[in-house]
């Protein structure tokens, strides 16, 4: 029976058809085969995203739960990537999904009256002297209080620098900005995470 | 200017593992750029046993998800035979009604076109409302 697709799907099939291969796919051709039930095109978009998404989160959550969310992540985009719409990017839409993950990862623990950010684990953390271990806990836990108070734009600089491992230059490309403005943002978003965290050294 | 650059060539030196002296004024931004490094790790991959996992997981929601769209697919065809249905058995009674109205008015002066008008008249409403309810049930969904 011949199945009719919608028509941007058909589009997306035909261009991978003409590519042959999933790994040359657009995040977002990926994503509207995935709308149509394409385990494989999925897949390649876990594959893609999935240290990224890891870094974003390790940079925002104590590393005990940073597996926890990450996986709530993707699972929550497994169940909206219906709701994905073909106009926009990709990865705006997946970091949306981060952000509201770890917005809930948070009201999940001040719910339970667990909100404890300064206790991480020793164990995860994998540092020397105990006196020096709880010294770098307090400022892990500061810097992650410091990601998650700053105005979105600072964070987003920060991150695409060293959760998604783009230079510089890529990042101006991205955000179509000039390469001096952005360093100048960058420069001013560490400024605003120092701000928050006080006297680091 | 300057400083933008120097504190962007810093993270990059320090990200690609190599040393490099920041000047003074720089030096308490340093510090933050260093605790980033070590929260995020982004040299540090997900270890495989959590990869493994993960994927598990996922392919586990993505047949949950195909079993709930397959479902979904069969109450629509459900739905679909039952309007069909509904608008025959409208239609058959309503041309059954007409033509026994029909008999009944046989040989005035009124004859036969005014009841065909009328039967048409129904058909179309029953195909509109047929129609109507059907797209206003898949909306629901």
């Amino acid at each position: 029976m011949k199945r009719l697709w919608p028509q941007h799907v058909s589009s997306a099939r035909d261009d991978i058809k003409d590519m042959k291969q999933y790994a040359d796919a657009t995040d977002e051709q990926l994503a509207r085969l995935s709308q149509d039930h394409d385990r494989e095109a999925f897949l390649t978009l876990y594959n893609r995203y999935l240290t990224k998404v890891y870094n974003r989160v390790k940079s925002r959550v104590p590393p005990d739960d940073v597996d926890d969310v990450t996986q709530e992540v993707f699972v929550a985009v497994v169940r909206s990537i219906g709701s994905f719409k073909s106009q926009s990017k990709f990865n705006t839409w997946l970091y949306t999904i981060v952000n509201r993950q770890i917005a809930d990862f948070y009201r999940r623990r001040s719910r339970k009256g667990n909100d404890d950010r300064n206790t991480v684990s020793l164990e995860a953390m994998e540092f020397g002297e105990p006196s020096y271990q709880h010294e770098l806990l307090d400022e892990q836990a500061a810097i992650y209080r410091a990601m998650n108070t700053i105005p979105e734009h600072y964070r987003e600089i920060v991150l695409m620098r060293f959760a998604d491992g783009m230079s510089f230059a890529e990042i101006a490309e991205s955000r179509e900005q000039s390469l001096e403005a952005v360093k100048s943002l960058y420069r001013r978003a560490i400024q605003a995470i120092k701000d928050e965290v006080g006297e680091v050294q | 200017m300057l400083k933008d650059d120097a504190l962007a060539a810093f993270t990059d030196a320090m990200l690609e593992n190599r040393t490099m002296e920041l000047t003074d004024d720089l030096h308490d931004l340093e510090g933050v750029v260093r605790r980033l490094n070590q929260a995020i790790q982004p040299n540090r991959l997900p270890d495989a046993t959590f990869r493994a996992r993960l994927t598990q997981r996922l392919n586990e929601e993505w047949g949950q998800m195909e079993r709930q769209q397959r479902v979904r697919h069969i109450q629509n065809q459900r739905m679909l035979r039952y309007v069909a249905a509904a608008a025959a058995l409208l239609l058959v009674a309503t041309a059954a009604i007409l033509l026994a109205t029909n008999t009944r008015v046989q040989g005035s002066a009124a004859g036969d076109d005014p009841n065909w008008l009328v039967l048409f008249m129904v058909a179309l409403v029953a195909v509109g409302a047929t129609v109507t309810f059907y797209v206003w049930k898949n909306r629901r969904r």
